[in-house]
């Protein structure tokens, strides 16, 4: 029943929370996505030096922990600049780098390892131009790419945590904030952790679904 | 004379110094149906891959329609689907069902013209994929999808149809729909050029035979003569195959 007393008298706080992390989420989400498959499409169409780069770039962001490239953004970043950004901003520019970058990456994989047969059945039926983009290349694209991107949000999602360690208000550290006062650790961290499973599971769900419903066939002839 | 579809003069095609074929000189006639047969590897679908532009030949000529064939794969592309190439392993798109695998192209090509449609419901009928035709490619077996592709290229209605293996995947009744359909290609007026390994489907359908033995031709011919007078590399061939005996016709173990 304590769980009960907790919602009823944390509700606004942990509303506020969730709008937070919803908000950082979506425009992480919203943003990554439209520039990540608009960097993605441009890289591969750019010559190699533009891929390896680009490459090089997503390799690095990947490889080096979210917490640094939050922590570089706070700190450093403003320092060398001397400038003073809100901490939600910083979060929300952060996870909107990561997610673009990983959306480019996928969308550029996608383009470029396009299998080639599909595109020779497609010529030898005479389709060409604009018919095949739409008809055939897009859809593949499209139905390879979005269980991808469908993951990278469920990512996005849990980077907005983070966003904590900067002093953001978002639902994690209202969780935290709460857990000081009534030292509820286990029903407060259960909490959470139902409500990321009921929020995240879903769009796994679907993303797994559409990996399996959706293989095509790599092999070259 | 009847001016050959595709000419072929002196085509060589090496790869990784390897020669692959070496002087294939043929020429394919409207109403004509041509075996190319040959051990595995010895440069038979690359050869259909030269004839269709798919790869270039590293010399020689190919004249398509009486022209010399392009020298680019964009090019190449305005000659499709008068020109067409069925693969060993058809690759239809996956994200299409099996009708709309047919359907699509067809409706890009034709446009407004749909006299095609009586025709599809016919050969989907008698290629017995009429009631599959919802499905997924992944969701239909490799024979089926064989099937869908070789309706597709045959409502196409090209001018020269090539054929890689087409009938790998299937069974004995529907490899006679196939033999069916292109001889009723051929009395349109089109040309196939299929390789293939069964060989009484060579020797009984094909109006000549063309044998290749280590990327040379050493036998071309009508079936007949092929079967008169072998090479002593088709000979081998055959009798390796244990399907024919030269001396009296072929008899089928």
């Amino acid at each position: 029943m304590e769980i009960f007393y907790l919602l009823e008298q944390y509700y606004p706080a942990l509303l506020k929370g969730l709008t937070v992390t919803l908000k950082l989420s979506f425009i992480a989400s919203a943003t990554g996505i439209v520039l990540g498959v608009l960097l993605g499409v441009i890289v591969s169409n750019s010559n190699k030096f533009i891929q390896i780069l680009a490459k090089a770039i997503y390799i690095s962001i990947i490889a080096c922990p979210v917490l640094i490239i939050l922590y570089w953004f706070h700190f450093p970043f403003q320092k060398i600049l001397n400038i003073v950004i809100d901490p939600f901003i910083t979060a929300a520019l952060t996870m909107t780098i990561i997610n673009t970058i990983g959306v480019a990456n996928t969308v550029q994989n996608a383009i470029l390892k396009f299998p080639n047969h599909y595109t020779l059945t497609a010529h030898l039926c005479g389709m060409r131009g604009r018919y095949f983009v739409q008809k055939i290349q897009l859809p593949i694209i499209f139905n390879k790419v979005y269980p991808s991107i469908l993951l990278l949000q469920v990512n996005v999602v849990h980077m907005s945590l983070f966003a904590s360690m900067i002093s953001v208000p978002e639902l994690f550290r209202v969780a935290q904030r709460i857990n000081a006062v009534e030292h509820q650790s286990v029903l407060i961290y259960t909490l959470m952790a139902i409500f990321f499973i009921l929020v995240l599971a879903p769009l796994m769900l679907i993303a797994n679904k559409a990996h399996k419903h959706f293989r095509y066939d790599e092999n070259e002839l | 004379m009847n001016k050959p579809l595709i000419s072929l003069s002196s085509i060589c095609k090496q790869h990784s110094k390897r020669n692959i074929l070496q002087n294939i000189n043929f020429d394919i006639f409207s109403n004509e149906l041509v075996a190319v047969i040959g051990s595995s590897g010895c440069g038979k679908t690359s050869l259909l891959k030269c004839i269709s532009g798919i790869e270039a030949p590293s010399s020689g000529t190919i004249e398509v329609f009486g022209q010399k064939a392009p020298k680019s794969k964009e090019d190449w592309q305005h000659l499709y689907p008068e020109i067409t190439y069925m693969f060993q392993s058809i690759h239809l798109w996956p994200h299409l069902t099996l009708r709309q695998n047919i359907e699509i192209p067809l409706q890009n090509y034709f446009k407004d013209n749909i006299s095609w449609k009586s025709n599809l419901e016919a050969l989907l009928t008698e290629f017995e994929v009429e009631r599959i035709t919802h499905l997924y490619p992944r969701e239909a077996s490799g024979g089926e999808c064989q099937r869908i592709g070789i309706i597709r290229a045959f409502l196409l209605n090209p001018k020269v149809i090539l054929m890689d293996e087409v009938t790998s995947a299937l069974g004995v009744n529907h490899i006679s729909t196939v033999l069916k359909q292109a001889l009723n290609f051929k009395k349109k007026g089109g040309a196939a050029i299929f390789v293939t390994h069964h060989l009484e489907f060579a020797f009984t359908l094909a109006d000549k035979v063309v044998f290749i033995s280590q990327g040379k031709i050493t036998d071309y011919g009508s079936p007949q003569e092929l079967l008169k007078s072998p090479s002593q590399k088709l000979r081998e061939f055959l009798d390796e195959s244990l399907i024919f005996n030269i001396n009296n016709s072929y008899k089928i173990n």
